[in-house]
């Protein structure tokens, strides 16, 4: 959609034809969905940079509510694109693009997405239901799990950074289930 | 929460200890040491071999000792001693240094570089 949408915006450019400038962009339905709820995850995630960490790599991730809520109620690809023009976005917002800050953000959202696409997967192909604080729990297990092999083989190829491991991924398990508690009550209100 | 949801918690909470234990066991041993001469690779080596070195430095040398995998600094001709005083070294990541005759030792698991300690931004 984004790659058809700048293609059409660069041939529009280019030809000097009135009609072709003219050319307005299709959108459906799920591209103004992707837009709204993207936006929605964008803003949390901006209020969400100004908390202080006590420990370096931990955040409450409070914008992957909206990622669990966008899969219970559209769907992974949905959850995917919302994702990651949050993370993206996010990050031009923030001024973080390119930097260590954003490979680490970019890692972690990818991970818990292809976590969550298998465990959609499951969910639909078998008799194994997750409901969203599943979604939430594998979502921030895998996003941090993702990050620390991300940043043992780019940043700091030194073992002793593992030992952090165990006590950011007790904090995921924590956070994972407090952001499952919140979608799945936000999912209950608005269905 | 629906009974996939009760197994996934259930097994995460009792594999997490197991996380703890994995990676919160005793550090390991080095097997190799890397000597650093005014900020230059000098040379790698193995701590398998008893051995007594001379590196040469910016005040004079330094006797680096190795037995038995662990390695330190025997003697050196700066003033505070503080390398010597930092004994003997065995274990994977540890660091010794000798500032003022400019001769550094980091002990390391693996033959591959360890190009980073650590970055950041």
């Amino acid at each position: 959609m984004l790659i058809q949408t700048v293609m059409i915006a660069l041939t529009s450019k280019l030809m000097k034809n009135d009609k072709e400038l003219q050319m307005q962009i299709q959108t459906n339905r799920d591209d103004h969905r992707i837009a709204w709820l993207a936006a929605l995850a964008i803003t949390i995630h901006l209020l969400e940079s100004v908390i202080p960490s006590p420990v370096p790599g931990l955040k409450p991730g409070l914008a992957n509510i909206i990622t669990i809520i966008v899969l219970c109620r559209f769907g992974i690809s949905i959850a995917v694109w919302v994702n990651l023009l949050r993370v993206i976005v996010g990050s031009l917002i923030l001024g973080t693009f390119l930097s260590p800050t954003f490979i680490l953000s970019l890692s972690g959202a990818i991970s818990s997405l292809l976590v969550l696409a298998l465990a959609s997967w499951i969910s639909k192909h078998s008799f194994v239901h997750f409901s969203a604080m599943g979604y939430s729990l594998l979502a921030a297990m895998a996003h941090i799990t993702g990050q620390f092999v991300i940043a043992y083989l780019l940043l700091i190829p030194h073992p002793a950074m593992w030992k952090l491991f165990p006590v950011l991924l007790s904090f995921a398990v924590l956070l994972g289930t407090v952001n499952g508690i919140i979608s799945q009550n936000i999912l209950k209100r608005i269905l | 929460m629906t009974l996939a949801d009760r197994l996934l918690y259930l097994s995460t909470l009792i594999a997490l200890p197991f996380v703890y234990l994995y990676f919160w066991q005793p550090v390991q041993n080095a097997r190799y040491a890397d000597i650093h001469v005014e900020g230059h690779h000098q040379k790698r080596i193995s701590l398998n071999k008893n051995q007594v070195l001379h590196v040469h430095g910016n005040q004079g040398d330094s006797i680096i000792e190795i037995n038995n995998g662990k390695i330190r600094f025997k003697d050196s001709p700066c003033t505070s001693k503080r390398c010597v005083l930092s004994g003997w070294l065995q274990h994977s990541g540890e660091f010794a240094a000798c500032l003022p005759n400019r001769i550094s030792i980091a002990l390391l698991n693996h033959a591959d570089t360890n190009r980073y300690d650590s970055i950041n931004f």
